[in-house]
């Protein structure tokens, strides 16, 4: 990884959307980074930037200005197909709403990465298994989403976020839609994936969830206003 | 890519709406129906009109006798013709050197021995050329030779079936009477298949129910009935096949001339019929092909709109995919295979259903169908062309779609 240091990192980054004579920057020159095995936490209100910033950084949109380093590799101006590789191969999604596919179970839906990655298919099964296993869902993995709860159903996402081996897992409210108790049950999945290596960034408005992360940025108004932790 | 998950994808998708993915496949399901059974219609028509065509002889050359109206026979130029005359058989073998055989044969009217009066039995008097001309085989004895001719010899050869219904009467050295004169029999011909005709230029006689009596034998008992000399055919046999319409226009100046312009004959070329017929083959089958177009067409936008209001209606889907990895065409190829499944199995169930109707014309009209393996396949084809073709849009539309807008649809 160039400079060994940062899996993340982006350079005065904006984003501006243009609703027909209307301009709305959504991010204003953010400088951010993420470092490997680091557990990040984005907070801030609604219109803040957080989600924008989340969609950046998995490579979902471009930034209309600036620079963004994913593990050393400038990805500002690469193509859309680029960077579909880029979420193919080194992102690991979550989000509030869990987007599993209703007609496939959680195997299938572990399984759905694999379709636009180079592994075979029995190499894609053994590492979709171990995935659902981390996740502790191996007894369920032939039940369909809507036979889960949702806390079950959030398991599988960050399974399928997990199963590619991702630089990074990006989690976008992930216990949003979830009771407290289910809550305390992912932020703790999350902390052990952590402890194991995996570098994690978490957009929350929720405290709780912050408090276990490493570093929090907070965000008003698309610009990061301070940071706590060991960033 | 990873095709057999695709497909099977692709499938399941269908399934899970199998009530409007069958409704919206019934559009190609009818057209390839369509095509099937008309192909099979076409290709059964066109077999038998090229079977027999191909029996007529494609390097021969009929000239039939025809009667004429009355208002021709009022024609005072009608007494330049004496018909169609042995001598015309003469004149053409004499005159065009392209000609390997001429074989004239007069349809002779004679009462039949009882036994068989009361089947439809032919007597044709004959030269011994007829044989070569119509390529008859015979089972037992001989055909009617040079001899027979020349010398009037009454004896006559049989077709199978008379030879089978006239019993003992029918075998070998037997005798035969016709009219008023005794035949004996000195050949019988090997059975030959037949086929009713429904077109009259296209005839070709039942052999088996056929007796043949050396030609000038027939003239003393029944020359009431006809002019002197006058036949019912010649058969030309043309030694090469290209010379074969130079042939029939020689063929027609000559009689033209000798008939002195009465149109008392016709000249039948099985080669032009050949032509004629395929020439309707093409005509039909561009009919068929705008029909099926059109039908296609019709299918095919009953495809696209529900491929359309697929990808609206799984606007979500599409956006995990591409958040999870899918590149652009990844989704044009899942789009684009669910329509090409979509209408390929409407396209199999289509041809089932063609073969079938096929089936039952051919039993309820008694047409004949031939159901060719290129019509299979061209259907196929079709179905799946109308699928790539009609799933495009709805696919490029599903893959342009922008990931987080596609992922914030609820």
């Amino acid at each position: 990884m160039n400079g060994g240091e940062k899996i993340v990192e982006t350079l005065g980054i904006r984003k501006v959307y243009e609703m027909g004579s209307h301009k709305v920057e959504a991010l204003r020159g953010l400088d951010f980074s993420v470092k490997p095995g680091e557990f990040v936490g984005i907070m801030g209100p609604s219109g803040s930037g957080k989600s924008t910033l989340m969609h950046i950084i998995g490579c979902l949109e471009r930034a209309t200005e600036g620079t963004y380093l994913l593990g050393g590799q400038d990805i500002s101006s690469i193509s859309d197909r680029d960077l579909s590789l880029m979420r193919a191969n080194q992102i690991g999604f979550v989000f509030q709403t869990f987007s599993l596919i209703s007609q496939y179970n959680v195997f299938e839906n572990v399984e759905i990465p694999f379709l636009y990655r180079k592994e075979t298919r029995n190499e894609a099964r053994r590492l979709a298994e171990k995935a659902i296993e981390r996740v502790g869902l191996s007894e369920r993995r032939y039940h369909r989403p809507s036979e889960l709860s949702g806390g079950e159903m959030q398991r599988v996402a960050i399974a399928r976020a997990l199963a590619v081996d991702p630089l990074l897992i990006l989690a976008d409210e992930p216990t949003g839609n979830l009771d407290s108790e289910t809550s305390k049950n992912i932020i703790s999945l999350f902390q052990d994936l952590n402890e194991q290596g995996t570098t994690l960034i978490v957009v929350t408005h929720e405290k709780e969830v912050a408090s276990h992360c490493q570093t929090i940025y907070h965000l008003i108004d698309g610009q990061i206003v301070n940071d706590e932790g060991s960033a | 890519m990873k095709w057999d998950k695709i497909l099977r994808d692709a499938w399941r998708a269908l399934f899970r709406h199998r009530l409007r993915s069958f409704l919206s496949s019934l559009g190609i399901v009818f057209a390839v129906m369509a095509v099937v059974g008309m192909l099979s219609i076409a290709e059964g028509a066109k077999q038998e009109i090229l079977d027999q065509i191909e029996r007529l002889g494609t390097n021969s050359v009929i000239v039939r006798s025809l009667q004429l109206t009355k208002a021709q026979e009022a024609d005072p130029r009608r007494r330049l013709s004496q018909g169609l005359v042995l001598s015309d058989a003469n004149a053409l073998k004499n005159t065009i050197h392209t000609i390997s055989n001429v074989a004239p044969v007069k349809e002779v009217k004679a009462s039949l021995p009882i036994s068989i009066a009361q089947d439809p039995f032919e007597i044709l008097a004959v030269t011994e050329s007829y044989q070569l001309a119509k390529n008859l085989t015979v089972r037992q004895g001989r055909f009617v030779s040079v001899t027979d001719v020349v010398r009037k010899n009454l004896v006559c050869v049989l077709g199978e079936e008379v030879s089978r219904l006239l019993g003992d009467g029918g075998h070998l050295g037997e005798a035969l009477r016709l009219e008023h004169r005794t035949y004996r029999i000195v050949g019988i011909l090997h059975k030959r298949q037949w086929k009713y005709s429904k077109s009259p230029a296209l005839a070709v006689r039942n052999y088996n129910r056929v007796i043949f009596i050396p030609m000038g034998t027939e003239v003393t008992d029944v020359h009431e009935q006809t002019r002197f000399g006058e036949i019912s055919e010649i058969w030309l046999r043309v030694a090469r096949n290209e010379n074969v319409q130079a042939c029939a226009e020689a063929v027609r100046r000559i009689l033209n001339q000798k008939h002195g312009g009465v149109e008392d004959f016709q000249v039948i070329v099985p080669q032009e019929l050949l032509i004629q017929a395929q020439k309707t083959q093409r005509i039909f089958n561009i009919i068929l092909g705008c029909i099926a177009g059109i039908s296609l067409l019709v299918g095919g936008i009953g495809i696209m709109n529900t491929m359309l209001a697929s990808v609206a209606e799984r606007t979500r889907e599409i956006g995990i995919r591409r958040a999870i990895g899918a590149a652009q065409e990844h989704i044009v190829v899942q789009f684009l295979c669910e329509a090409i499944v979509l209408t390929t199995t409407g396209g199999c169930i289509g041809i089932i259903l063609g073969a079938g109707s096929a089936v039952i014309i051919s039993k309820v009209a008694g047409w004949k169908t031939v159901l060719t393996v290129w019509s299979v396949i061209v259907s196929i084809l079709m179905a799946g062309g109308v699928g790539l073709v009609s799933g495009l849009y709805p696919a490029v539309k599903a893959a342009r779609l922008e990931p987080v807008r596609a992922l914030r649809h609820e």
